[in-house]
């Protein structure tokens, strides 16, 4: 592997020549930044990743249930599972996606769920994204250009191939599309994921479309092209979240979004990746409602663990998160992205008043975790080797059936002190490497 | 929309630019209208024209408007953003009197309540006003009437919706709430005091204000715009509908 070290700054520049940045607006001010990949890969044995794929299948699968359910008969609530204020007061929850079946029944497409693995070797699930995880691109074109720039390391570790990404995706698509071709909907070139949009409608072959390239008429949706000819869409991979997606539907002043595309959707004539709505499913509120989702669908124990998690909106829950408040991570349910994350033991005692008094007034609106003990993962810093915190989000696909990539994105901090391994809070990636024997 | 209470009777819509357009239903299923003008045009109208028929005289029970079958009550137990109640309201609901037993005389009392603390005033909410700001302010138009009815019932676990509409008389839209009381709908004018009947016509029901406008829409283009909106009911007489 010190082969692949060497070649360290190719793979870096490499990447910077394709455009893999990643955008962030900071004060209001867009700035593109590049996404620092380190060269040490997460490696992940045949077995272990053997234990992931099913526990992560089967968390997909009773998700899928979930939004299923949530959305037509409501069973979960009404079997007193899930209280429904817990559904029902949820931001994540669309009245307007009420009722509406989508193609298949598949609401979760690409599903990316975010782990962490614990000194001890457990790994826990930190959250479902359902929404529109984004991320899969950068450990898949970063492989392309570590076997480019060292081909001799793949010699010697037996690596599974990551590069069916865009073909699992492909058909993902397909699996769902209703005729007409597939496109990718993105807002545009200043959104933080641009380069992860245009690089996989590359490889799946989709367009890439803005909402004025789309229109709808008498609820089927049409790509208009450049030659001002018309062609039926079947399949939308929207990167664009809910709120921006149909002007007619939701927020009324979007300009990125597809007028009627929602009717078009509920109307069954059009496959929208992932379904809108899913967010009632990663609402981190819910999040903790997932091992019982797993329990009460699949009549199965679930695999892969939750982060122990505490719900103030329980009583007892509530006294041992006022108690034990300073080794709990607090989490505001609402926020994403690594804001709204706390640290009990790390705040002043002002704010620490001021966020008990909060969760005392509005305890649905946060959820507390015991903070795991993460096992570092080494990056290279300076030719130095560090240990530093670091995630893996697992790419799950849903066609005719539930697939895992058999790689995925692993983030880690730059700052040492820092548990959050966010790309908008200047982490950086490593590829994973599952190993095929 | 048809109701119990109310039976389209006739419709016509037409559109200025004309372009075809697509009937179907909302998330809370209301029926809506909908198309796109790809052309480029300086304005755009719609004008409906109908005649709906709804009961005669006053009640002074509450008038069934719709049946719930489903579970589609659930979502409407729950304030939103706009109905969520502050220490303004809180302070009303202070004066709610105790609940008798009979929803819906508790509920007719909340209609009373929420009329009385509130003084009629136009210009001084606008349509982005909560039910907190405007219950704060003391003074708004029906859709803050509504509104803060709204915040008490569903502070109170009852589950009711936001109804827009339009009154016999000319100017613009109407807005009420309803509420369910054993698998039926029925609906209260807080801004009239009264129950709803033969001055009501309802359009769309959701969760607040937000949830059933009545137009919506975008364009390109860069220039700006202004909206005039004209309603205008009258009463007919059964004959003048028969012909």
């Amino acid at each position: 592997m010190d082969d692949l070290f060497k070649q360290t700054e190719t793979v870096n520049s490499l990447l910077a020549r394709y455009g893999v940045k990643f955008g962030i607006y900071k004060d209001g001010v867009f700035k593109e930044q590049l996404f620092p990949f380190d060269p040490i890969p997460r490696i992940i044995t045949k077995e272990e990743f053997e234990y992931l794929e099913k526990g992560l299948k089967q968390r997909v699968d009773a998700l899928n249930c979930f939004l299923r359910d949530v959305y037509g008969e409501k069973r979960i609530i009404k079997d007193g599972v899930i209280p429904e204020e817990f559904v029902f007061t949820s931001s994540g929850f669309l009245k307007e996606c009420d009722g509406i079946v989508p193609p298949k029944g598949i609401y979760s497409h690409i599903s990316g769920i975010d782990l962490v693995q614990a000194k001890d070797g457990t790994w826990y699930v930190l959250e479902d994204n359902l929404r529109v995880p984004s991320g899969a691109s950068y450990p898949l074109i970063a492989r392309k250009f570590t076997r480019m720039a060292s081909p001799a390391t793949f010699k010697h570790y037996a690596v599974e191939d990551n590069s069916d990404y865009a073909d699992i995706l492909r058909r993902t698509m397909d699996n769902v599309n209703t005729g007409g071709i597939n496109v990718i909907l993105t807002p545009g070139r200043y959104n933080a994921a641009y380069f992860e949009h245009s690089y996989l409608a590359e490889r799946t072959g989709a367009i890439l479309v803005t909402g004025q390239d789309l229109t709808v008429e008498d609820n089927v949706v049409y790509y208009m092209d450049y030659h001002g000819g018309k062609q039926r869409v079947g399949c939308v991979y929207r990167r664009i979240s809910d709120d921006y997606l149909d002007p007619m539907v939701f927020v009324d002043d979007s300009v990125i979004g597809v007028p009627h595309i929602m009717s078009a959707y509920r109307a069954g004539n059009v496959a929208l990746i992932n379904a809108p709505g899913n967010g009632i499913a990663d609402d981190k509120g819910i999040y903790y409602f997932v091992p019982k989702m797993i329990q009460y669908y699949l009549g199965e124990e679930p695999i892969l663990h939750n982060a122990p998690t505490y719900l103030p909106f329980y009583e007892d829950d509530r006294r041992y998160v006022l108690e034990n408040f300073d080794k709990l991570v607090i989490k505001d349910v609402a926020e994403a992205g690594g804001y709204g994350v706390v640290f009990g033991s790390k705040l002043d005692p002002e704010h620490r008043e001021l966020l008990i008094d909060l969760i005392k007034r509005e305890p649905r609106r946060f959820i507390a975790q015991e903070v795991i003990d993460f096992k570092d993962l080494d990056i290279l810093d300076d030719e130095q080797r560090v240990f530093r915190k670091a995630d893996l989000r697992a790419f799950v696909l849903t066609a005719e059936k539930t697939i895992v990539w058999r790689s995925g994105l692993t983030r880690f901090s730059r700052n040492p002190d820092s548990f959050i391994v966010n790309s908008s809070q200047g982490g950086g990636f490593k590829d994973t490497w599952v190993l095929s024997r | 929309m048809d109701t119990l209470r109310q039976r389209v009777r006739s419709l016509q819509v037409s559109v200025l630019p004309d372009v075809p357009c697509t009937a179907g239903f909302d998330g809370f299923g209301n029926p809506i209208i909908e198309g796109t003008v790809a052309a480029e045009h300086s304005s755009f109208s719609v004008d409906v024209q109908g005649v709906a028929e709804v009961p005669s005289a006053e009640s002074d029970r509450p008038i069934p408007e719709q049946r719930e079958e489903g579970d589609g009550s659930m979502v409407f137990k729950y304030n939103t953003a706009r109905t969520a109640p502050g220490p303004a309201i809180r302070k009303l609901m202070e004066s709610v009197p105790e609940p008798s037993g009979d929803i819906i005389s508790d509920v007719a009392d909340i209609m009373h309540l929420v009329h009385s603390s509130l003084r009629y005033e136009k210009g001084v909410t606008c349509p982005e006003t909560t039910a907190e700001e405007a219950m704060a302010g003391g003074s708004g138009v029906c859709q803050d009437y509504s509104h803060i009815m709204l915040a008490i019932l569903r502070s109170r676990g009852v589950p009711c919706r936001y109804v827009v509409g339009y009154t016999v008389g000319e100017g613009e839209s109407h807005a009420w709430a309803e509420v369910l009381c054993d698998g039926v709908w029925y609906g209260m004018d807080p801004t009239g005091d009264s129950f709803v009947g033969p001055r009501h016509i309802k359009v769309s029901h959701g969760r607040d204000y937000d949830d059933c406008r009545i137009n919506r829409g975008v364009f390109f283009g860069a220039r700006s715009s202004s909206q005039l909106v004209h309603a205008l009911v009258s009463p007919v007489q059964d004959q003048e509908v028969r012909r």
